[in-house]
């Protein structure tokens, strides 16, 4: 993880869109690194003032705006995109061109040749852009994409994903769930940090199996095979419309990992060959003789979210290597796309000959 | 015709919703309370609308336009009667002709008399807040309609069973893990109903004429025991009924947590609740929270299976000696269960695989 350094000048930050995902965990990640002297918040830019309001107060000295475009773009500033995702591309672009660093909230996007073109703005102008993909800042990620890296428990077999629920959390509106706002459903939501774990961990796909549930709007349900040339084979079942396990099983050829999504810090591990399996805290290692490990505190969301913002702060200051560049975030954007391109039905055996025809028409007409 | 659903995105609405949009019968309106709940509705191209059942501006607002209106909307105790009060008025201003509204059999309580019909008085002072709760909205919704031009149905259904339904995949998740249970051996009478011939009776409910003004019990086809209804979902989650906990009803006492809660949801406590700090509302609820409600456990034993965690309410449910007749519903709606027991319980395990319940 990149560690932060205190500064006489901390990083400007400018935050764009004071819906949730600024709320619950933006704004308290901005604070701690105020308060750490690392960044230092200049403005809260969000059109409603209603949002706004409760942002700003977090931030007294910050200017609060409703006008994005009238924030003060400092070279070298960083500029936290966290407005719908229609509006990233935008937003991105401006503070770009003037000369800032971005960190910008998945998705990347509104749709894959906006992130594109962001991906080429970084490059024209040669500024950083992040994508929030913070769950790789999690322990549990880092530590399956090491032992993938290093097969310590060997070549990995195959995987299995269930991820989702019902969907909690609090849209401010309804453009989240219109098609012609927002292209995609649970794929293009949770669906987007699954498959960058994945991409992470795994590579490119050699091919693929895709199917939903959206017939005429966004899909709620949604199923995908993956094959990969090294032979390695996994399922991914993502939902908005029922609890899931919320959990990745990888088998390994020596053993398994299981992780939960909301533990970021744990893990199972289970080794073949022995019978119990192995559930705990993952830690920095701290060798301190017999002990081996000395304590140290467990680490969450809020955690990777930290770290997440630290990295990109260094990495504008070219104190650290950016971890997650805007090339990251494309990657699962394709493979959604890839997945959307091949849609087919998902099967839904409960439905009557019926209902099972009608829906077969509204998703036939959605696609031409 | 363009027919409003009010709980759109619950087990019952969505449902009504999937088959009204799919079988292409009706125009729909899905209605939901917050911009969440669109979430599985949004698999559709529908023109939903966002408003607070319990408001009857927003309401009517939003049934503007609706020829007919279903109430499928879950609540609290509260909610259910703040939505009984504001439909009438909301439909009557919108000029909506009919509604359906979805009452309970609870009314007549969860283990109603031998010989309860919907000529049965309604039992408006039961333990359950939920049930009086339910009792109080249709005869809410009664008298609106002795005084107003809006039609008015109302359906009284059992134990409301099929795909997405909590209760089973909850039995499911507790036959599986070992922790499900049954009182007088599943003896006692469930009331079920599957959510498709329900959904059936509705729309029965707004295209029958002579339905205006009345209420109906509902239910499947067959009668179904407790024991049936577990030994089916037990099939579809891949097991038996071998390690179901036989269980004796315990004396039922309320935990200081339960007694906050009542006491904070009483009027009295609702008026004064803003004056009292919120560092005094914090330890209240902690100190409520931390009190001992079992012994605390001997670490001098080993490990034991899953317990069940045995509560009142279904408790009662599995006593009840009572059938609820649906002649009435035969006889005026014409209603006749078109999915038997059996076939639903096929299409509910078929769900419980597609949702990861039952791993296959």
């Amino acid at each position: 993880m990149t560690q932060f350094t205190n500064s006489p000048a901390p990083t400007p930050v400018i935050l764009s869109g004071c819906g949730a995902i600024t709320k619950f965990f933006y704004a308290s990640a901005l604070s701690f690194l105020e308060e750490k002297g690392v960044v230092r918040v200049v403005a809260v830019c969000d059109p409603h003032e209603a949002n706004r309001a409760g942002i700003a107060a977090r931030f007294p000295r910050a200017r609060s705006l409703a006008n994005f475009e009238a924030a003060p773009f400092a070279t070298d500033s960083l500029v936290i995109v966290a407005s719908p995702p229609r509006l990233h591309a935008a937003q991105s672009i401006f503070a770009l061109e003037h000369n800032c660093g971005v960190l910008c909230e998945k998705p990347m996007a509104a749709g894959l040749a906006d992130a594109e073109a962001m991906t080429a703005a970084s490059h024209r102008t040669g500024r950083l852009l992040a994508i929030g993909l913070y769950r790789r800042f999690f322990r549990a990620a880092r530590y399956i994409k090491e032992l993938c890296a290093h097969g310590s428990i060997g070549q990995p077999l195959s995987f299995e994903v269930e991820e989702g629920g019902a969907f909690r959390w609090e849209a401010a509106s309804d453009s989240f769930f219109r098609r012609e706002i927002t292209p995609g459903g649970v794929l293009y939501d949770t669906g987007v940090h699954t498959l960058d774990l994945l991409l992470w961990w795994f590579g490119e796909p050699a091919g693929l199996d895709y199917r939903d549930d959206a017939a005429g709007g966004q899909e709620a349900n949604c199923t995908l095979k993956l094959a990969y040339a090294q032979g390695l084979t996994g399922r991914v079942r993502l939902s908005r419309d029922w609890a899931t396990r919320n959990t990745f099983r990888i088998n390994f050829t020596r053993g398994s990992i299981a992780w939960n999504v909301g533990q970021a810090g744990q893990l199972t591990l289970s080794l073949n060959g022995v019978t119990t399996v192995l559930r705990g805290d993952l830690l920095p290692r701290h060798d301190d003789g017999l002990g081996l490990l000395g304590p140290a505190p467990g680490e969450g969301s809020p955690q990777a979210f930290i770290h997440q913002v630290v990295n990109v702060a260094e990495a504008i200051r070219g104190r650290a290597a950016l971890e997650i560049p805007a090339e990251e975030g494309l990657r699962s954007l394709r493979l959604i796309d890839a997945c959307y391109q091949q849609r087919r039905p998902l099967d839904q055996p409960w439905l009557s000959p019926a209902e099972a025809a009608g829906f077969a028409r509204l998703q036939t007409e959605a696609a031409t | 015709m363009k027919i409003a659903v009010i709980g759109a995105s619950g087990f019952v609405g969505l449902r009504l919703v999937e088959r009204l949009h799919l079988e292409g019968r009706a125009d729909v309106v899905p209605i939901v309370h917050a911009y969440r709940s669109l979430a599985v509705l949004a698999r559709f191209n529908l023109p939903w609308r966002v408003a607070n059942p319990a408001n009857t501006a927003d309401l009517a607002a939003a049934l503007q336009g609706c020829d007919a209106v279903v109430h499928a909307a879950l609540g609290d105790a509260k909610q259910i009667v703040a939505m009984a009060t504001a439909l009438y008025p909301a439909a009557a201003r919108a000029g909506v002709r009919r509604i359906v509204a979805l009452s309970s059999a609870s009314v007549h309580s969860l283990t109603p008399a031998a010989g309860t019909t919907e000529a049965t008085p309604l039992l408006l002072k039961q333990k359950s807040e939920y049930n009086t709760a339910k009792a109080r909205a249709e005869t809410i919704l009664s008298a609106a309609r002795r005084r107003g031009g809006v039609e008015l149905v109302q359906l009284r259904p059992g134990i409301v069973h099929g795909p997405r339904s909590r209760l089973v995949a909850d039995l499911a998740g507790q036959l599986q893990s070992g922790s499900a249970w049954l009182v007088n051996d599943g003896a006692g009478i469930c009331n079920a109903i599957a959510v498709d011939n329900l959904i059936d009776a509705i729309w029965l409910a707004l295209q029958t004429p002579e339905a205006d003004g009345e209420v109906f019990l509902l239910n499947d086809r067959e009668t179904v025991t407790w024991r049936d209804f577990y030994a089916a979902i037990a099939h579809a989650a891949g097991t038996d009924l071998r390690g179901v906990h036989a269980v004796t009803p315990p004396d039922f006492r309320t935990s200081p947590s339960e007694r906050l809660a009542r006491l904070a949801a009483t009027d009295l406590a609702m008026a004064l609740m803003p004056a009292i700090p919120a560092r005094v509302k914090r330890i209240a609820k902690a100190a409520a929270a931390a009190w001992p409600e079992t012994r605390p456990l001997d670490s001098w034993r080993l490990p034991e299976g899953t317990r069940p965690a045995v509560h009142e309410e279904m408790c009662q449910l599995q006593s009840c000696r009572w059938r609820f007749p649906i002649a009435k519903a035969e006889r005026i709606l014409g209603y006749q269960p078109a999915l038997t027991f059996a076939a639903a319980m096929e299409r509910t395990a078929a769900w419980l695989r597609f949702a990861g319940v039952v791993r296959t």
